[in-house]
């Protein structure tokens, strides 16, 4: 059984292949929109992805050596993400669906990740740590639905992180050489600045520490500020992961999403996992920023359990969140 | 001493003082953590944890007594309360103790407490009833939002650790929560919805139809 999937929740426009057997995904093409100046907006979001949808799918496609007429469903990732982007990905699927006679199966992006996560780094019954741009969770599989256990009360840790990079004028680009802008400014500074560390049971809160870091920049050496602001923010989120494994009892931890490439939280989250003596697994990079695979192969479970969804009902959804998705597989 | 439990951020021991069976509760430096951030954090937490404990046993909520603090060690010395946490009870034990931990949290909530971590991990139940533990994380507030986010924490950890029963282990913990705490619940419970709605990717939070383009 063969699977094709389109991610287009936000920068990214991402088609992937997987099929139900070794080596399980077979292409994974993608291409992220990179903004001249500001944050994302979604309409030059919508139309980049616009332009690059027909070529990406295509390149999929080949690259797996696979014809559409031979695919057995079309993922779509519905949501959550910005709904003009959110569209275009809706659009194509809908489209590819209908000419080629193909079931089409709606994917909650979030899902994606953690999925494409167990398989690629063989994990077995992990606390999870789902961290990206938009989303800062802490969940695990408990009667078909991904609990969650812990997560941001306000806005997400990339989130604040890249506003906070933006709003200094380091960025964008966020990224350089596979780097995060804050990971550069905070490697040079070195002198703890006062900031508030919000953490409440399992959950956090970012956006004190946001305000309180951009005005620490008027009267703070801007290095140190980025330390600081990076140390407190992980440093919360370790805590608030290590009561969600003490509340577990969870011998493995999985971290899944965009933040996942980030050395220095691999550093602390290596100390955690010693500490507490369980196993660290974290996506690789090809897999941890959005991609289509990661939709192809959520989109193959479903399918597999018989989830499709009929095109008049394929509404994007912008606001859907992981626990309201059945998991009929364990 | 013997150890019995290493939490999140403290390691519980049981042992004795001046004669009396009792738990010390020692925060721990986490490695990972910045050692200055790390200081800063035991020590507050240490100290408030202690006042807090007092005024909660003041307010009449069943809380451990405090013996001794020793802020060098970031030890509390307290005693020791016999029985499982709410979160290991099966679910014929479990209602009559929720209740009685909605209960408790009233009067610690009436007496401008959150506790910051309420959860069913923290409550125990022993012989005299419900005893709300482990005041790690709380705080004195007289604000709506601290003491929601208290009752979010623990109908949260309801609905995870009982998912097939948790809509009348939640009905259970309100009502008890309403005897002492009586009208002022409905606020409160107003706000735990606002603040679930403020969580990200909230299907409710907008009730305008999905639009196909």
């Amino acid at each position: 059984m063969k699977v094709l999937g389109i991610e287009s929740t936000a920068h990214t426009f991402g088609v992937g292949i997987a099929c139900d057997e070794e080596p399980y995904i077979l292409s994974n093409v993608k291409d992220t929109f990179v903004p001249k100046e500001g944050g994302m907006k979604p309409g030059e979001v919508a139309r980049h992805h616009s332009e690059v949808a027909p070529d990406i799918v295509v390149d999929a496609l080949s690259k797996a050596g696979v014809t559409i007429s031979s695919v057995d469903g079309i993922a779509i990732s519905l949501g959550p993400g910005l709904g003009p982007v959110l569209r275009v990905g809706a659009t194509v699927a809908r489209a590819l669906a209908l000419k080629y006679r193909k079931p089409l199966i709606p994917v909650n992006h979030g899902i994606g990740h953690i999925e494409i996560g167990r398989l690629t780094t063989e994990s077995n019954d992990p606390l999870i740590l789902y961290l990206s741009g938009g989303n800062t969770i802490i969940t695990v599989l408990r009667e078909r639905r991904y609990r969650i256990l812990g997560e941001t009360l306000d806005i997400a840790l990339g989130n604040m992180i890249d506003v906070f990079v933006r709003e200094v004028g380091l960025a964008p680009p966020y990224v350089k050489a596979g780097k995060h802008m804050i990971d550069v400014c905070a490697e040079k500074g070195s002198e703890l600045v006062e900031l508030p560390y919000v953490v409440k049971g399992q959950d956090m809160s970012f956006s004190g520490l946001l305000t309180a870091a951009l005005r620490a920049t008027k009267n703070h050496n801007l290095n140190d500020v980025c330390f600081s602001l990076r140390e407190i923010a992980f440093d919360m989120l370790i805590e608030a992961s290590e009561r969600a494994l003490s509340l577990t009892g969870k011998r493995e931890i999985l971290v899944v999403g965009g933040v996942a490439a980030s050395q220095s939280l691999k550093e602390k989250l290596d100390v955690l996992s010693e500490e507490r003596d369980v196993i660290l697994k974290i996506v690789s990079p090809e897999f941890a920023g959005d991609n289509g695979a990661m939709i192809a192969y959520a989109g193959l479970l479903l399918l597999k359990h018989g989830v499709r969804i009929n095109i008049e009902e394929s509404y994007v959804r912008p606001r859907w969140r992981i626990e309201e998705v059945d998991i009929p597989w364990s | 001493m013997e150890l019995i439990a290493k939490g999140a951020e403290a390691e519980i021991y049981l042992g004795e003082f001046l004669g009396v069976k009792a738990v010390y509760k020692r925060r721990i430096s986490k490695r990972y953590r910045n050692p200055l951030i790390d200081r800063r954090i035991n020590l507050e937490r240490t100290l408030k944890e202690a006042k807090v404990m007092f005024s909660s046993i003041r307010e009449g909520v069943r809380t451990p007594a405090l013996y001794y603090v020793n802020l060098r060690e970031y030890t509390l010395i307290m005693e020791y309360v016999e029985g499982l946490p709410l979160s290991k009870l099966t679910p014929s034990l479990l209602l009559d103790y929720v209740r009685d931990a909605g209960r408790m949290s009233a009067l610690m909530h009436r007496g401008n407490i959150y506790h910051g971590d309420l959860t069913l991990n923290n409550v125990i139940a022993s012989k005299e009833g419900a005893f709300i533990i482990d005041f790690g994380l709380s705080g004195f507030s007289n604000d709506v939002e601290d003491i929601a986010t208290d009752i979010h924490t623990m109908l949260r950890s309801i609905e995870s650790i009982f998912p097939s029963i948790s809509e009348s282990v939640k009905d259970v913990f309100l009502s008890g929560y309403k005897e002492v705490a009586g009208s002022e619940t409905e606020d409160i419970v107003t706000r735990v919805k606002e603040i679930r709605l403020r969580g990200r990717y909230v299907e409710e939070r907008r009730n305008k139809p999905h639009n196909v383009e």
